[in-house]
Order: structure tokens, then sequence, then C-alpha cells
């Protein structure tokens, strides 16, 4: 770097030194250098991809790197989530990370936010970043960003893994969202997790570093950001595959009339059991509900009202999603009702369901297996739209 | 021919391969009911009983997505389908 001095403004000599190699690629140079110092990233989870994802965004310079997480590391962690090391056991994750971070890179600024990222924090935390690579282990939080990152109009990097398999998806403001490319979470249960299902750690490095790769573009402004496209990592074979995707004018967050304007309980729209409602619910079979549905126990059906439409339990009234066990309608409730027999498409929802009337005092059982146990059992479904 | 492609983990569970090469069908309808023959279950997890793609699915047909309104199902004779759901590893 001859001219050194005048060109890189306000590039210190061992800013330039350290970034080097970066600043010689003519896309980025010092311009871009001096871009990622003056930028702030969010890092949401500093687990399996936060992990790569926030060492080379501080590696690579950015200013200030945020790292939220409300968890503390585990040993079990370790194999994947290389932020944090073998002393680092029981700590904070966003402790264990700063310190990493700041070994690494002492001139960048990291930000602890040691919390879960929820409806009361996500807005006022994601309004101070400029770019938020989203890393985090469950649904609620993916939707929950995802909405947070269309209201503030922030682009988002958004990756998941399980197993062999990674997802990659950038987004930027008016280019679609998470939401999109997948209007729902697959139903509670139906998707295993990394700790139900495994996770080789290293496609957790693959794909969290090419977050990083994606955020640093978005950053910087060069090169050409993946936005609207979705990247498949496939590490049994080796491949990446890519589609593509728009914004789909019917998206609830994003689309031409959103349904869903403000942060919504994530939790209970994914589906996820309270942590003291997971006792397993009294369960009945097909069989069994339809012999209480004839001597007048309601059967209530507790999917959203579409998928409601598409197919269900003949006799069934929708009551949609139940996120307390208060939810039942003074029309299926009361003394006429001391029993009803929640149901679903598998018998995942309904059990949850089923949990959330009883520990609100109303006594109810979920349908084993299901709407699909039901039509298997050669009992009668309805596909119209009688719940309107 | 139509190639679907499927998440490894559902592939396995019932036993299909990740990618299913079948020949002679050029709706979606018809790849879901051969899915369902050769490995049963399968079309039975990726459909609703009529028939519409389960809403947690995303579909996409020659590297597009398919938005999950359109209807009628798009020809796909030639197609490389892909059947995607969200994960949530981190
Ligand atoms: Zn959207």
């Amino acid at each position: 770097m001859s001219s050194t001095g005048e060109a890189a403004g306000t590039l210190s000599a061992p800013q330039v030194e350290r970034y080097h190699r970066q600043i010689i690629l003519p896309e980025l140079g010092l311009a871009g250098q001096r871009d990622l110092l003056a930028r702030r990233v969010l890092v949401v989870g500093a687990g399996a991809l936060g992990s790569p994802a926030a060492l080379y965004l501080a590696a690579a310079g950015v200013g200030t790197i945020g790292i939220a997480d409300g968890d503390r590391v585990d040993v079990s962690n370790l194999h994947r989530q290389v932020l944090h090391g073998t002393g680092d056991v029981g700590r904070p994750k966003t402790a264990s990370a700063k310190n990493r971070l700041a070994a690494l890179n002492p001139g960048v600024r990291v930000v602890e936010h040691r919390q879960y990222l929820d409806r009361t924090n996500v807005l006022a935390v994601m309004a101070q970043y400029d770019v938020v690579v989203d890393g985090s282990d469950s649904f609620a939080t993916r939707y929950l960003v995802n909405d947070a990152a269309v209201q503030l109009g922030k682009p988002l990097v958004s990756a998941a893994i399980l197993r062999f398999e990674g997802q990659l998806l950038v987004f930027r403001p008016g280019a679609g969202c998470y939401r999109c490319v997948f209007p729902e979470p697959p139903p509670a249960g139906t998707v295993p997790n990394c700790a139900e299902a495994g996770v080789l750690g290293a496609v957790a490095g693959v794909v969290g570093s090419a977050q990083a790769v994606e955020a640093l573009k978005l950053l910087a402004e060069v090169g050409e950001p993946a936005v609207g496209r979705l990247s498949l990592y496939d590490a049994w074979t080796g491949t990446w595959q890519q589609v593509r995707f728009h914004r789909d004018p019917t998206c609830a967050v994003c689309g031409d009339r959103p349904t869903i304007t403000s942060l919504i309980d994530y939790d209970a729209w994914c589906g996820v059991p309270a942590d003291s409602a997971s006792e397993g619910a009294p369960e009945v079979s097909a069989e069994e509900a339809w012999r209480l549905h004839q001597s007048g126990v309601p059967l209530v059906d507790v999917r959203p009202l579409a998928e409601y439409r598409r197919g269900h339990v003949r006799g069934s009234v929708p009551v949609g999603p139940v996120a307390d066990g208060s939810d039942l309608p003074a029309s299926v409730a009361g003394a006429a009702a001391p029993l009803v027999v929640c149901v679903c498409l598998q018998g995942v929802r309904s059990a949850q369901a089923a949990r959330r009337f009883s520990a609100a005092g109303q006594r109810a059982v979920s349908l084993q297996g299901g709407l699909l146990a039901w039509a298997r059992a050669g009992l009668p479904w309805d596909s119209s739209s009688a719940g309107d | 021919m139509i190639t679907g492609h499927l998440p490894r983990d559902l592939a396995e569970e019932f036993q299909s391969p990740a990618a299913l090469t079948v020949e002679g069908v050029d709706t979606l309808t018809a790849l879901w009911a051969v899915m369902e023959r050769r490995h049963p279950g399968l079309g039975r997890w990726l459909c609703e009983p009529d028939g519409a793609m389960r809403q947690h699915l995303t579909l996409f047909v020659g590297w597009r997505r398919v938005p999950w309104a359109d209807a009628p199902l798009p020809r796909a004779e030639g197609q490389e389908v892909w059947i995607l759901r969200a994960v949530s590893g981190g």
C-alpha cells in the first residue's frame, strides 16, 4: 500500500496492516473497509451458526457486533459452537462470545444482549443495527426476527441447519421475507431439532460462514448478495443448490395486505408447549373420540381456520390455535361441555391444546393421531367451509 | 420425467431416496400419488386428506417458488421439483 497515509483516510496503520489482504481486493478497497468499520451487525444466537458468522464478521472488522443470546454454554454445544471453549462451560454465551471476539480482534466493539429476543425487546435491540444475522435455534425466534426485520426495514441473513443440511436465505426490505418462503412453521413436533436429530458440527461452519459472507456484502454494499434465493447445502453429497423466490403479495407480513402488522405470541403460534405443560395429555383413539362425540362431547379443532377448511373431522368446531386454556368459546365451554376432545392434523397440537385447557380447568383429551388417524379409521370428515 | 427432491430426514422416514425420478406424470398431483404408491405414507405426509399440499411445505418448480395460493397446480413435466419446509437448527 504505497499511498496508505492519504488513501487510508480514517484507517490507522495497524488497521491497514490487519485488514491488508481484504483491502487489496479492488471490490472492497479502503472505502469498503472504512464502511465495515462504521457498520453494526446483530448476530442472533451465539450457537452453531452464530459462532462462525460472528468470528468472521469480527475478523473482517465490522465495527460493532451485537450478540443476542440468553443461553449458557453447555459441554454438548462445543462440537459445533466454536465461539466457546471447554473453559466456558456454564458461562453466558454472550460473555464467552465477547471474550473470544475481543481476543480475535480488539478493534471491534462487541455488545452483549444477554437475553432471548422476544416481542418485548426485539425491536429495541434490532433497531440499533444495520444488518441482522439470524442463527437462532427455534421457529419462534426465526419468525419473530423476520417480522421485526420487516417492520424495521432491516436486511436479514437467515440460516438454519439440521443433520447434514443447511438453508440460507437473504432478505432485503421489499424483496420478500422468511414468511414469503415459509408462511408457516411445521406443526410442533413434526420436524426434529438438532438435539433430537443431530447435526454435523462442520455443517454449521459452512453455512454460518456463508452467512458472514452475505452479511459482509450487505454491510459494505459490494457484490451481489443472494437476495431472493434460498441456498440449500447438502453436506452428504457436498452440493449447493439454489432456488429463487420473490416477495409473495399474499404474505402475512410483507404482502400487499398484511394480516400480521404487530408482533405476535410466537411460542403459541409455533405450537411450543409451555414448560409446565410438557407432561403427556390424555389421548383417545379415533373410535373412542367418535363414541364420545356421539354422546354429545364436543370435538374442537385447534388448527388455523385455513387448515380446518381443507379437511376436518365431521362435526368438529374450529376454535383456532389455543394459546391458553381460557380460549374456549362460550358456545362450546360451560356446563354443557364437561369434557372436550381436541383435534388437529396429527395429534401434536391437539395434545398441547388439551394440556392448556386442562391447566385452565376445562377437562380435555386429545385425538391420538389427529385427523389422519380419524380418516384412516374410516370415520367421516369434510373439506367444506362448514366452519365459516 | 419429474425429479422430486425431498428433505433428507423425511425421505429416510419413508425409505425414499432424497431425489425421486418419476416418469409419465405431468402434474404435481400425479407426482404425489406416485410417491404415495412407491413409499406408503409419504404422499399422505405431504398432502391434506383433500389432496392440497400441507401449508407448512413450500414448493419450487423449475427453481422458482410456486406461491401457495396459486391454483391449479402447474404442469411440471421435465421439471425439478423441490419440496421444502423450514428447519430451525442453529
Ligand atoms: Zn413476506
